[in-house]
């Protein structure tokens, strides 16, 4: 039988008070696109390559858009599909809403996706998780442009100043997070192959795209050729 | 500096900003829905139950709130930046996105045609993941619960291997700031784990070490490339 609360969680007016959020987003991207695709000509980006990127990214979104679904399967049994839906689609990411809907329960007294949920239970996780996402969205509304000012202060305009920017945001950023993926180091560890395995293709590809600066192919799908790789070979450290 | 550059600076770039600043304001707002019909339905919150849990949850996720749009702004671009931060699933969608998309085109990432591109794929990106989240939300726990156990947990495995495969491509752009940093994060992970930063509050032990690695890199790679290397 349906949870109590739940009913509530999944009414028709919950869907409602969900849907605006969602269509900002979209509305958002879409004007943004537009205004892109306008604007890259005249910068001397070709019709090719705007299709190229657009193209390249639809493909290589869809594997981790299916590791969000996952996660959101389990959102959805504990506050509902409206808010599980705008959580994921509006701001949250998948590490931090399960835990922040979580710990609301747990402060009211109550057991996610229990029985002994409250309606004022819930009403305690929809409030933490849209209360705990504001500061994203208002550092990232207020100061991006003066994050693009600071970065052309640090940089003096240089372009490959600018790229040793980016790449160092890279490299430390996402080798970070390779490492929390390798340590601590156990030889069973499929999240480490699977990092390990992503890797060495994508260096590998880089080195054949070096040579070759005419793979379409690898320019297009590397990226995913290389995750796909990475989680098949981890699979079998499972 | 690049060419054409006028109409990135003096019309792109401004249009973005007022349109990303507008939209994501508004977006605080719109945000609060769910909150407002269930109050409409005179189901409030206990004070005290939102209090607890917020001492717990914020200062949590408050340097993020820092840490993240700093560590994600060179790659992601302004447009960007305000599309990742009002959709989420920054660093496991909008960041490979708009990387994927910039080096699909054969454009350097960072750059101002690369801001096109990147804004291209973070667009794209919101797209599909909306889709795939709508469709997830009728169709998501039958589907999953129809694939083998095994596919299930191998999905889990995605992300890792996205990861080490971004950070390969940010490791060929600059090879010699790699070769530096890449060791360094791992020493940096190896001695939060050993509890060196235990000493900070909570809310900084978590956030200190990849700020390091981030702020140390970016540091590293503008010195690096002004002294020509």
């Amino acid at each position: 039988m349906e949870l109590e609360y739940l009913k509530t969680a999944n009414s028709i007016g919950m869907w409602i008070s969900c849907v605006p959020a969602v269509a900002l987003v979209l509305f958002q991207a879409f004007i943004f696109m537009k205004r892109a695709w306008k604007t890259g000509p005249k910068m001397g980006v070709t019709n090719e390559q705007m299709k190229e990127a657009a193209k390249s990214s639809f493909i290589a979104s869809i594997g981790p858009s299916i590791v969000i679904v996952s996660g959101m399967v389990s959102l959805l049994a504990s506050v509902g599909g409206p808010l599980a839906w705008m959580r994921l689609a509006f701001i949250g990411s998948v590490m931090y809403e399960l835990p922040a809907a979580d710990r609301a329960a747990t402060a009211a007294g109550c057991t996610l996706g229990t029985n002994n949920m409250t309606e004022a239970a819930f009403a305690n996780a929809a409030w933490i998780m849209t209360v705990c996402c504001l500061g994203w969205i208002i550092v990232s509304a207020l100061f991006t442009d003066k994050m693009e000012a600071f970065r052309d202060k640090v940089t003096g305009g240089s372009m490959d100043a600018i790229t040793a920017l980016t790449a160092g945001g890279g490299v430390g950023g996402f080798g970070y997070m390779v490492a929390q993926r390798f340590l601590p180091f156990s030889l069973g560890n499929a999240n480490m192959w699977a990092a390990l395995v992503g890797f060495i293709v994508m260096l590998g590809l880089n080195f054949y795209m070096k040579k070759n600066p005419g793979a379409k192919w690898a320019q297009q799908f590397g990226m995913t050729i290389a995750m796909f790789i990475g989680m098949v070979v981890g699979a079998f450290f499972l | 500096m690049e060419k054409n550059n006028n109409i990135f600076r003096s019309d792109f770039i401004p249009w973005i900003v007022k349109w990303g600043r507008a939209t994501n304001l508004l977006g605080v707002l719109l945000v609060f829905g769910p909150c407002l019909y269930l109050g409409m339905q005179g189901i409030w919150p206990s004070w005290a139950a939102f209090g607890a849990a917020f001492a717990i949850q914020f200062p949590m996720v408050c340097s993020a709130y820092i840490r993240e749009p700093i560590s994600f702004f060179t790659m992601l671009g302004v447009p960007g930046t305000y599309m990742a931060f009002l959709s989420g699933n920054i660093s496991n969608l909008r960041v490979p996105a708009s990387s994927i998309a910039t080096k699909s085109a054969g454009i350097e990432e960072g750059t101002e045609k690369g801001t096109i591109t990147a804004t291209i794929g973070c667009a794209v990106s919101t797209f599909v993941s909306t889709v795939f989240l709508t469709i997830g939300v009728f169709a998501g726990a039958w589907v999953l619960s129809l694939l083998p156990g095994i596919v299930t947990q191998a999905l889990n495995l995605l992300l890792p291997a996205l990861f080490a495969a971004l950070l390969a491509n940010y490791a060929f752009m600059k090879p010699n700031l790699a070769f530096i940093c890449v060791p360094a994060a791992f020493v940096v992970y190896w001695l939060q784990l050993q509890g060196i930063f235990s000493f900070l509050p909570t809310w900084a032990a978590s956030a200190v070490p990849p700020l390091i690695c981030s702020f140390g890199a970016m540091g590293l790679g503008v010195v690096m490339s002004k002294k020509g290397k």
